[in-house]
């Protein structure tokens, strides 16, 4: 139990020292968990410390993974109001959206040459990230790479996403709402919170529902 | 002190209703004839008390915060990980990133479109009926 203590305090202090920084310096492409996790590289790197020692406490941090995802409930019955008044156009856009997310993965991976173990890994990167790692073993990906597509998909809509809206002319809140969380799951969603409350609330319910959905792609086609 | 103890055993209180309802859904997910993640089959679970209001969403407030608002901690480890796994992406980091910035710019734009779509065969659906 002693060993694990470094990597949940390593860990807890990263993650705040980037919080911290991020709210200082606040930008799209700041993002809390990729600032942390360098930090904790470096610090490894520095001690000399191998990262299966660090995956002690590591380990331990990533099982609230699992109690985090069950939450997500909260963020669909909070807008309960919003789904049941957008019902269709939130199913058909996840659905299309999670679609369109798994077989372009897989034809650009192709003309790309990427390794089948990259575009496996790939493959649920529009999905929040406690779903995507559940996700990624039912696929054979490997969950940290999954992780690293998953923010990398997180941060492009914020940046790519209003300037999509200005050149298609969308200034419909609910159509916003719904392409932020179905391509960019929790990143887009704290974005699309910043756009306006409607705009946040059907890409909280996005968000889950295009996880649903993926799923139960995932679990049909593999 | 009493009101801060009153916070702690309610959060005590929510912490193991979570457990309750965790436990629920891995429950249910064991007993599917298919593999399906035990979370999301939890957060179906949960959805499902809280609309048909066996829980309410005060019980669960507190906790559903803090790890809703923190969950970007809980990713920290998987990504250090990676350090581990940089083979894997050896040469093909960029092509990788690209295509991960493609995807997305087509999965956004399928979701924004499909969806204005179907507003839009609704409006007509709406007119016709009237």
């Amino acid at each position: 139990m002693s060993e694990s203590v470094f990597g949940i305090a390593l860990t807890l202090v990263a993650y705040m020292g980037a919080r911290a920084l991020v709210r200082r310096f606040p930008s799209s492409l700041l993002n809390p968990t990729i600032i942390g996790a360098l930090f904790c590289i470096a610090v490894l790197y520095i001690l000399g410390i191998p990262i299966s020692d660090y995956l002690l406490g590591g380990n331990l941090i990533m099982m609230l993974i699992f109690p985090a995802t069950i939450c997500l409930a909260l963020m669909v019955y909070q807008h309960r109001e919003q789904l049941k008044q957008h019902l269709l156009p939130i199913l058909v856009g996840c659905t299309v959206g999670a679609v369109v997310s798994i077989f372009s993965v897989r034809y650009l991976s192709e003309l790309f040459g990427l390794s089948e173990l990259l575009t496996q890994s790939l493959l649920v990167k529009s999905v929040t990230t406690p779903i995507a790692i559940e996700l990624a073993v039912l696929v054979s990906g490997d969950v940290s790479i999954t992780v690293l597509a998953v923010m990398l998909t997180g941060i492009t809509s914020p940046i790519v996403g209003p300037l999509l809206f200005k050149l298609f002319r969308i200034t419909d809140p609910v159509l916003q709402g719904i392409a932020m969380g179905t391509a960019s799951h929790a990143i887009g969603t704290s974005r699309a919170m910043e756009m306006g409350p409607v705009q946040g609330a059907l890409s909280s319910i996005a968000l889950v529902v295009t996880g649903v959905v993926t799923m139960i792609l995932i679990v049909v086609l593999f | 002190m009493n009101r801060q103890l009153g916070t702690i055993s309610s959060l005590f209180q929510q912490i193991t209703l979570l457990s309750l309802v965790a436990l629920g859904g891995t429950i249910i997910a064991k007993l599917l004839p298919i593999t399906v993640p035990q979370s999301i089959v939890g957060m179906l679970l949960l959805l499902a008390l809280l609309t048909v209001r066996i829980v309410r969403i005060e019980q669960l407030q507190s906790i559903a915060h803090l790890l809703l608002a923190y969950m970007g901690l809980l990713f920290i480890p998987p990504v250090v990980s990676i350090a581990e796994h940089m083979a894997l992406l050896d040469n093909h980091l960029i092509r990788f990133v690209i295509v991960c910035i493609l995807s997305t710019m087509l999965t956004f734009s399928a979701a924004l479109f499909s969806a204005k779509l179907t507003v839009l065969i609704q409006k007509r659906v709406r007119r016709l009926s009237k």
